[in-house]
Formats: C-alpha cells, structure tokens, sequence
C-alpha cells in the first residue's frame, strides 16, 4: 500500500481513441455475460436495472412485485446471455421491450385485470401518470417530453395509457369513450411522429 | 397496406392481446415493412422506458447476483463446424432452435412463475420478434475500445450519489488500471470548467485526480487509464477546464464498490 500520492496519477489516453457508445458498452458486457463472467454482468445489471425497473414498476406500480419481475427478467438475462452474440448495439431496446411485455404479462393475469376493472369504474379517470408530471428537468426527460409536446393531445394519451399504463388499444379505446380504431390509428401515428423526432435509426 | 399493418404501433407497446396478437405476429414475421417498424417502434418505446428509469431498490443487485451465482446458463448454440457461413448471412438469420419456433406465445395466460421452458419460448421469441437479427455463432473479436476493460475477472462498479441532477457510474478494473465513467443527466457546465474524477485513497490518504470528463448533452460514456488503482472510492467535482491537482469546489457526486 503506497503512500499519499501527490503527483497525477493520470496516464494520457490516445487522443485517436473515440469513446465508447452506450451500446457499445452494453454490447461487449453482454457478449462477456454469456460467457459466464458475472462480473460483467453486475456491471450489465448497473447500467440496466433504472430502465427495468421504472417500466416494470410504471406499469405494475407494486414496488415489491415490481421487484421480483425485475428479478426474473435479469435472471433470464444471465441465463439467455449465451445466445447473444456480437451482432452489436440493441441490448438497451431488447432489454426495454422484454421488461414492458413482462410487466404486462404480469398485470394482464385475470384477478388483476378484474381488480383493474373495478379500480377504473370507480376511478373514471385515466390511471396513468403524464410524464410531464414526474420530474422534468433532465436532458433525456426533455428531449423526450420535447417530442411528446409535439404529438396532439389524443395522440399522447393514447400511447401514454398503452405504454406508462400497460392498457391494450382496446382497453384505451373503452378509458377515452372513443372508438378502437381511432386509438389504433393515434398509437401508431404517435410512435411514428416520436420515432422520427428522436431520429431512431431506420 | 393491409389492416393488420396499422397494428404495428399497438402492438410495439403491448397493446394487443388474443387473437390479435397472435394475427399480427403470424403476418409481421413475413412482412418486412411490418418487421422494420415494429423495430423501430421498440427502439422508441425504449426511450419512452429511458425517461422513466428509477432507482433500484437497495438489496436487489445482492439478490439477484446471488441467484446468477448459482444458475447455470443456457446451453451456447453452435454450428456446424464444417460449414462455414458469412457472418452476415448468420446475423440476418433467425435463430434456427428458438424454442417458439418463431411461433406465438399468449401473454394473455398466466404463466406460472419459475417455468422455465415458457420463459425461455417467451424470450426467445421477443428476440426473434424484436428483429433483433441475433447471430448464433459468436462472430470473432471486434469488440469496442473498453472490451479488454469490461472482459477484466476483476471488473468492479460504483454508483456515485450526488444530491444534484443526474447520475455517475464508475466501472473500473484495477488489474487493467482503467476506468469507464458513465453518466446519464448530468447538468452541461459553463465554458471553463470541466468535470474532474478523484480517486478516494485508503486509510484517509486524501484524494487523488483520477481524470477529466465533460458533457454537451448530458451523458458521458469516458475510457480513463490510470495508474496503480488502490483507491477505496471514487469522488466528482467541478474545476476550471484542465482540472485541478487537487479539488477546488465541493464533492458533487461519491462513492465506492
């Protein structure tokens, strides 16, 4: 153990080095996971476990149950790790789409769904938070709410009641007293009009 | 165009269920524009998810790593040696064994907890649904830059807490003497000032400067080597652009493995 150091203990880094992307990153501890490192893979759940977390406990809202869907998905995560491989960068969206659809899978079971039922009769209002509503205040939040600001109204409360809600387009439909296709029509034109604000890849 | 087409959006935010779902997902896997917007709505979806992202309960990492501990992964996919396949044409490939076939799964019924088979069809079959092109044989290096670092046996993370806006992780090996700074949020500075890292040294050593990373849009994803890591934590502050040799303004963010 050696003392105080008092000069820079800074190595200079190439200059011709480019950082690395978050998928990147993301990518290679996933390649490491399948390996078995579980090392790499605290690190994977580190970086993941905020957005798997929030989209199962937005749509669940159970904090407990919230965290024991956190907990299978990670686990299938380590178990699965030996599948992927080093095609490159679409763990983030991959990890995203398995924590909403299980979050759903999970509400979706009947007793929750009666339970649901009866909340909103008695609730008549739509359960599911505006984004604007949580804290603001933060880049990804503002760019985010900058493209959600652009969709009309009904637009971003149907994909916030599907999405944030866990809601089927039906179930949105029978919340907002319109008609089905209509909600159908708006989810769709409201993840094109995000998708093409926030530039995601084509 | 057909009707089934306009449900891509619904059924990108699992909004579908029933015989709908299983309508789309028998079309979609055969109709490429279908196929390339789901993706595309999947990867929006996903910022949609970024935006909510939050703090993890404390003991779940612990949990689930002692699970990982004891869990045997699944079996690695391998092809036939004798045949040898561009790697293009294997990551454009559907993975050939998923367990669903690239079939249909209700997520309407309730599936009992541990059952793994289902699980496993379920995960399988987001992958191959996801269009995620997952390749089946591992296609050589090609790693990025910080792929030596993350592959390090004694690779080690910290999540620095700061009372401001943002969050700061640190993962670092100390036998390869680097580090990753990640950072999500964080408040973009003014001209002339610059984010300085510290090493934190054992037995109340002081602090040491560790590196410097600055932020346009709020994230950082920073490759620092270092010398001789011993430190027993990490700390951030904010200095005058070039850094500091020791810190000048307040701790912002710390913390430790």
């Amino acid at each position: 153990m050696s003392a105080v150091k008092s000069r820079s203990i800074l190595r200079s880094v190439p200059s011709h080095q480019r950082a690395p992307t978050e998928s990147e990153i993301l990518s290679d501890l996933m390649v490491q996971a399948g390996r078995g490192n579980e090392a790499a893979f605290a690190a994977l759940y580190d970086l993941l476990a905020p957005l798997v977390y929030g989209i199962v406990l937005k749509v669940v809202r159970d904090p407990s149950i919230s965290a024991e869907v956190a907990q299978e998905i990670f686990l299938e995560l380590w178990k699965t790790a030996t599948r992927y491989s080093a095609d490159r960068g679409a763990v983030k969206s991959f990890v995203a789409t398995i924590s909403h659809r299980r979050a759903v899978d999970r509400v979706r079971s009947e007793q929750a769904r009666r339970d649901r039922e009866e909340r909103e009769h008695r609730l008549a209002v739509p359960p599911a938070d505006s984004l604007a509503e949580l804290v603001a205040d933060s880049f990804q939040m503002s760019r985010i709410e900058k493209a959600l600001e652009k969709l009309t109204p009904g637009q971003r409360e149907a994909l916030e009641l599907a999405y944030y809600g866990g809601h089927t387009y039906r179930e949105v439909a029978a919340l907002l007293g319109e008609p089905e296709g209509t909600i159908k029509t708006r989810i769709r034109d409201g993840l094109i009009k995000v998708r093409d604000d926030l530039g995601v890849a084509k | 165009m057909n009707e089934l087409h306009h449900l891509a959006g619904a059924y990108a935010v699992d909004a579908l269920e029933g015989d709908e779902r299983r309508e789309f997902e028998a079309h979609y896997q055969s109709c490429e524009i279908c196929m390339s917007e789901v993706a595309e709505f999947r990867e929006t979806a996903a910022h949609l998810g970024d935006a909510i992202a939050t703090a993890v309960p404390p003991g779940l990492k612990d949990l689930i790593m002692a699970e990982v501990a004891e869990t045997r992964q699944d079996p690695v996919p391998v092809l036939d040696s004798r045949r040898t396949v561009p790697a293009s044409a294997v990551a454009d490939r559907a993975v050939p064994e998923n367990p669903a076939g690239g079939d249909v799964i209700d997520f309407t019924k309730r599936r009992p907890f541990r059952d793994q088979s289902r699980v496993l069809a379920l995960v399988g079959a987001v992958l191959v649904l996801a269009g995620l092109s997952l390749a089946i044989v591992r296609l050589g290096p090609g790693g990025s830059s910080v792929e030596p670092l993350l592959a390090a046996p004694d690779l080690a993370t910290a999540q620095l807490e700061g009372s401001g806006v943002g969050a700061i992780r640190v993962i670092w090996s100390a036998d390869r003497d680097e580090a990753l700074v990640i950072a999500d949020d964080l408040p973009t500075l003014a001209s002339g000032q610059t984010y300085e890292l510290w090493f934190l040294l054992p037995d109340d050593g002081g602090v040491s400067p560790a590196g410097l990373f600055n932020t346009d849009d709020g994230s950082v994803f920073k490759l620092i080597e270092l010398e001789d890591i011993q430190n027993v934590g990490w700390g951030v502050t904010v200095e005058p652009s070039g850094g500091s040799q020791s810190p000048t303004g307040p701790v912002i963010f710390s913390g430790s493995a």
